[in-house]
């Protein structure tokens, strides 16, 4: 995740960087020890800084988990026009491939326990823990695209929508309903904890719980314009059914929708560096999304990869 | 009777002596003559116009003298660096 330290980047000047390194030290988030460890350099120090952050919310092998980089930057786009602006930098954390795993035995697993299980295990790990941050690409990719076909409403795709539509399990039906909190946790308990399913559904529920404070994160209308050329997201993580299913193709359709253009970040926090409490606020969210990528990998390094 | 004094000493802040390193190095930068010139010469347009001008000039000499290291459509330039990069500070 920190992989090459020398890139961060910084379109603004040396004043700026000394102003981050100053609000990191007065808001808490960075320590005098940090700072000579840094051999007093102020970037190594704002490298320094946000590593110590996120390892302490990640555990030391964050960096390991997914294909991610985390960097603090001063412009979103570097190749864009947008004029910069002093009190605005960014941390970002982005990756440029899929991680791809199989997920579907473990769902035919969850469906015999309870047809609607798969969905609130989906809800809980995708909908609203890790894939509020991050883009990940699944079934409902292809379930959108079913749509997009069958407003088309012509014979050929409405042929392909069928073929697609036969593709996607029942359990992950569009009319199907999540289960409560507390009958998703009465099935947990009812499983032995050492067995990889249980694991999975308590990974879930802690991934959501974690990624529930974070709060969604407010862009402004500049941050909007500066994303306006950019393209979508790449996609960090896709969960199959099996090898061969649409999933596939979703992935493919997403990373080459990200790469018609400069892709936009997958995670952009916002904050004003000339502003020690803005400063501590941002690196806080960026612990937070590192607990909830740790939590994240612990819980995919128990699926296949596809094609394994 | 206790007096208080008017302007107690401050408690000194356990990273005052960081505060004070990153002080000097933005100081230093500002005063930095090779980064104020910069900032003069884009603040100059009559400078940047001359400055084109020589470029161009300077790109017909090289080509003039040195026609085997002349590229077609290559010109002298000035070297600036890349967005992303840093100001010479480290």
């Amino acid at each position: 995740m920190f992989g090459v330290e020398k890139e961060y980047a910084y379109q603004d000047s040396t004043p700026l960087v000394c102003a981050l390194a100053k609000s990191l030290l007065r808001g808490g988030v960075a320590t005098q020890e940090q700072w000579d460890a840094a051999k007093k350099r102020p970037l190594w120090f704002i490298h320094h800084a946000l590593r110590g952050v996120m390892e302490a919310a990640g555990g030391k092998t964050i960096h390991n988990h997914f294909v991610l980089g985390a960097i603090v930057t001063g412009a979103l786009d570097v190749y864009g026009a947008a004029e910069l602006r002093e009190d605005r930098m960014y941390i970002v954390m982005d990756g440029d491939q899929p991680t791809m795993l199989r997920i579907g035995e473990f769902y035919e697993e969850m469906a015999k326990l309870h047809e609607r299980l798969p969905l609130t295990f989906w809800q809980k790990f995708v909908c609203r823990g890790f894939g509020r941050f991050f883009r990940v690409v699944d079934h409902a990719d292809v379930q959108q695209q079913i749509e997009c076909l069958e407003e088309m409403g012509e014979g050929e795709e409405m042929e392909q929508a069928k073929s697609l539509k036969a593709d996607l399990p029942a359990y992950m039906g569009a009319r199907m309903k999540p289960l409560s909190d507390r009958a998703y946790r009465q099935i947990l308990y009812s499983l032995s904890p050492r067995t990889k399913l249980a694991k999975i559904l308590a990974l879930a529920d802690e991934i959501e719980r974690v990624a529930l404070p974070v709060g969604r994160i407010q862009l402004d209308d500049y941050d909007e314009e500066a994303l306006y050329d950019m393209g979508g997201c790449y996609p960090v993580l896709s969960l199959h059914f099996h090898n061969t299913d649409p999933v596939r193709g979703a992935v493919d359709e997403a990373v080459n929708n990200a790469m018609q253009s400069t892709a936009s970040p997958n995670v952009i926090i916002p904050f004003n560096p000339l502003d020690a409490e803005s400063v501590r606020e941002a690196f806080g969210r960026a612990g937070a999304i590192a607990k909830v990528i740790a939590l994240s990998a612990q819980l995919t390094y128990m699926l296949p990869y596809v094609d394994e | 009777m206790d007096q208080l004094p008017l302007f107690p000493e401050l408690p000194v802040l356990p990273y005052a002596e960081a505060l004070r390193d990153v002080d000097e190095i933005a100081q230093g930068f500002q005063n930095d003559r090779g980064v104020q010139l910069i900032a003069e010469f884009q603040s100059c347009k009559p400078l940047q116009h001359a400055s084109e001008i020589f470029i161009k000039a300077a790109s017909h000499v090289v080509a003039d003298r040195f026609p085997r290291l002349f590229v077609e459509g290559a010109q002298v330039r000035l070297i600036e660096p890349p967005p992303g990069t840093l100001p010479p500070l480290l």
